[in-house]
């Protein structure tokens, strides 16, 4: 087992993480740059030679997102895999990366984002209203018991990181496969969840009856549309001919041509 | 300035911009919530109990109006900043506030589907001084993105201080409405940029069978995003037992005991 981290470069790639996860967020890798601004101290003690640590660098400005909380985790965890398997881990730690973020998102964006609010707000807001503040301060102590907790999160992943690839080695492919199946079933949910674009285009012909289009296309199929801009996308970039920033401007100019004219809503 | 002293003004942007670095980075949420933020604004204004009223109202509204997936939502912490600033030193009311307030929180969506085009080019100028080894210049560069979000929070509500109510309504209401919309529109379909990035990573034609039986469940069945995580943690999970049992029956027999314990 490869011993080159210390505690405090691991606790400090964590709490790097911590630092701009959604203020970098952006269209084309998500979380990519916030990855390597939490990553990069630790991985140039793990690649001293200049083209290693670029490979893994240019390897994790590639497209991640899950929930920010779960990438606690699964970064601590890529970590560990980059600390025991180096350049020749790069796929297996890239299938891993992919592998689980969407079904991480699926269940942390489902528990911090929409049961734990709700709960609380719901505890916290009818007290508010009568001016009671014992739900806010209820709440707010919860919030920070758990982001004390939160600040494991990434050293739990490293461990079982290490663990992933030193003791359970040969199943790591399969589990890698297995997780890329939880992980399409999720994203099968997650275009038409997360892409909301309708067509409010309504017809009126000369006889006077109209015909509103998206209640054709939901007779056809629901959620036509973003399954098919999904599809008209993912064939663009694959083709390798266009690339993500092209891609964006594409969609922005689509979305506004689409918005005045009626189109897309 | 609605009557505000400086020292009242630099209180109003400090709690902005702790929202602004919290909701962007460790998302602690002991502040960036409605109801807290309703709390500190109306106490820096001298009426706490119409702050943390207005802070309660605009977290129920907020409920369930969660940004998923790179989605641009309204945000209802700047409307309660405004709501609460405008309601106390008008004087009128949380309703007046709201006039103002949630036309503001409506524009952030603008506003985030911008900083989210622009911080793709700070990216992408981080990868470059990466490759041109500077490492060093590489990392810092990251920063601005930290000055984007605060940008973003800071200039909706700066905008409202420095204009007054009726100035900002005259503002918000003269941005054209084509690229309000278009921008609108936007927000709900580049999403899906991302949606087709993910894909290109993952392997699709090999399990196409599973996106299909996600997709359906979701469109037309109707099953929230954590059923349809059960029913792929099932399917995962079979894939995981079956090619693990087959390794044990081709592979030795002592590897795979230790194997299907774990």
């Amino acid at each position: 087992m490869n011993e080159i981290l210390t505690k405090k470069d691991v606790n400090r790639a964590g709490l790097r993480w911590m630092v701009m996860p959604m203020s970098s967020f952006c269209y084309e890798v998500q979380f990519g740059q916030a990855v390597v601004f939490a990553l990069a101290p630790a991985l140039r003690k793990i690649y001293p030679n200049d083209d290693d640590y670029l490979a893994a660098i240019n390897n994790h400005f590639k497209y991640f997102n899950t929930q920010p909380y779960m990438c606690q985790i699964v970064l601590g965890a890529a970590l560990g895999m980059e600390e025991q398997l180096g350049r020749a881990g790069a796929e297996t730690i890239q299938d891993f990366k992919t592998g689980v973020m969407g079904p991480l998102a699926g269940i942390g964006d489902t528990l911090f984002w929409v049961v734990i609010p709700t709960i609380w707000a719901s505890i916290a807001s009818p007290m508010a209203l009568e001016g009671n503040p014992t739900g806010i301060i209820l709440w707010t102590i919860f919030a920070i018991v758990l982001t004390l907790f939160r600040l494991k999160f990434f050293e739990w992943g490293y461990r079982l990181g290490t663990r992933l690839v030193t003791e359970l080695k040969s199943t790591l492919q399969v589990l890698t496969d297995s997780c890329s199946i939880l992980g399409l079933t999720v994203v099968g949910a997650l275009i038409p969840s997360v892409v909301s674009v309708t067509v409010p285009l309504v017809i009126t012909f000369d006889t006077g009856t109209t015909m509103a289009v998206q209640d054709q296309l939901n007779a056809i199929m629901p959620y036509m549309v973003p399954v098919a801009l999904t599809a008209i996308c993912y064939k663009l970039l694959g083709g390798k001919k266009v690339s993500m920033t092209v891609l964006v401007f594409i969609v922005l100019i689509i979305s506004i041509v689409g918005a005045a004219l009626g189109i897309l809503g | 300035m609605f009557g505000l002293s400086v020292i009242q003004l630099i209180l109003i942007l400090l709690v902005t911009e702790i929202v602004a670095l919290d909701s962007g980075g460790p998302q602690t949420q002991f502040i960036s919530k409605p109801i807290v933020v309703g709390v500190l604004i109306g106490a820096i204004c001298g009426d706490v109990n119409q702050g943390m009223f207005i802070g309660a109202t605009l977290q129920l509204m907020s409920m369930g109006v969660v940004g998923l997936g790179g989605a641009s939502v309204p945000n209802y912490i700047l409307t309660t900043i405004v709501t609460t600033i405008v309601a106390i030193q008008s004087g009128q009311g949380y309703e007046i506030g709201l006039t103002i307030g949630l036309p503001v929180g409506m524009l952030f969506v603008n506003l985030d589907v911008l900083h989210k085009i622009l911080n793709g080019y700070v990216s992408r100028l981080s990868q470059k001084l990466f490759n041109e080894k500077k490492y060093d210049q590489g990392l810092h560069v990251l920063y601005l993105h930290l000055v984007l979000m605060s940008c973003k929070y800071l200039l909706p509500v700066l905008l409202v201080l420095i204009a007054g109510q009726t100035v900002s309504q005259a503002i918000v209401d003269a941005m054209p409405q084509w690229l309000f919309n278009g921008l609108t529109v936007a927000g709900k379909v580049l999403p899906v940029t991302g949606m087709a990035m993910l894909l290109n990573y993952m392997p699709v034609k090999k399990n196409l069978l599973y996106l299909c039986i996600g997709f359906v469940m979701y469109a037309y069945i109707g099953v929230p995003t954590l059923g349809v995580a059960i029913i792929g943690f099932g399917l995962a999970f079979k894939h995981y037992y079956d090619a693990t049992n087959n390794v044990a029956t081709v592979g030795a027999a002592n590897t795979s005991g230790g194997l299907e314990d774990e």
